[in-house]
């Protein structure tokens, strides 16, 4: 019951991806690559233009030129190399498109493919850092009334 | 009964508060609404005639023509189209649907809470948000 309709609602989605042209907030893919970073400060949530207005003194140009000599080197139609990086503060920008970044969750560096979509979220958002809770069974005095029944 | 926007309004109730029925419309958007259409408030809903009504409903979906403050919708520059508009009836679903899917799709973290029924805003889950979800330990009889 659940694999047809989850099938349509995929082939749905991709329909949507390839039919609709992609914008944000009414600006197109193209467009966005141009803009300068006061205009992007004015498209973007409030708590990204909030930290693009405290300045960027230092802390991305490193990743930054690294994506940008990975996207250099790439070959046409093949994804760039992976950048790893910590920066899970690092806010995602029109420039950073299309790159693959290798974002650290404590423990790994997980690949994620930005694209187009993904502007204005953060970069450790899209890198867990928990493992997802499957629980097993509850044990003995997982609740008050199981306590008493481990007498033999 | 009468039928604004796809949904069934009463007649019997005061024209600004019969509005609210309409999903996206509460007391506060009803009631610039009404003002900014020239109707008498104090009449009831089914005392309007269709002239008035369409009017209304006019107003309703192009609220920034009639001069209503941009600050005051409730789609305020839209992720995708960046524009400002009042939700109403089926949009309001439409788009929350919408918002969640674009998150589930880019896999970020507010969506993969949202397809797992958790909570999304960094609430503790350990001993709250029981309901409907069982926790126990069964006996062996």
């Amino acid at each position: 019951m659940d694999a047809p309709t989850v099938w349509r609602a995929d082939a749905t989605v991709n329909k949507r991806r390839t039919f609709r042209k992609f914008s944000y907030r009414g600006v197109d893919l193209e467009q966005l690559l141009d803009v300068s970073s006061e205009q992007l400060m004015e498209m973007v949530p409030c708590r990204a233009r909030r930290k693009f207005k405290r300045g960027l003194k230092r802390k991305p140009m490193g990743l930054i030129k690294k994506l940008r000599l990975a996207k250099q080197n790439a070959l046409p139609n093949e994804k760039p190399s992976t950048v790893k990086t910590h920066l899970r503060n690092m806010i995602i920008v029109p420039e950073m498109i299309g790159s693959v970044v290798g974002v650290y969750n404590g423990k790994t560096f997980n690949q994620v493919e930005i694209k187009p979509e993904m502007i204005g979220h953060y970069l450790g958002e899209f890198s867990l850092t928990y493992k997802p809770v499957s629980h097993g069974r509850p044990g003995m005095g997982a609740t008050h009334s199981s306590r008493f029944i481990p007498l033999k | 009964m009468i039928r604004v926007l796809n949904t069934n309004v009463h007649g019997h109730v005061n024209i600004m508060y019969a509005l609210t029925a309409i999903k996206g419309v509460g007391r506060r958007y009803a009631n610039m609404v009404c003002k900014k259409a020239d109707i008498d408030m104090t009449k009831r809903a089914g005392e309007f005639n269709a002239e008035e009504l369409e009017r209304i409903v006019e107003i309703i979906q192009n609220p920034l023509q009639y001069k209503i403050p941009q600050w005051f919708l409730n789609r305020q520059k839209d992720h995708t189209t960046g524009k400002y508009s009042q939700l109403v009836a089926n949009g309001v679903d439409n788009s929350l649907r919408e918002d969640l899917e674009r998150l589930k799709k880019i896999r970020v973290h507010r969506g993969i809470r949202h397809s797992r029924d958790l909570r999304v805003r960094g609430q503790h889950t350990k001993t709250t948000g029981r309901t409907g979800k069982t926790v126990g330990v069964t006996k062996k009889k």
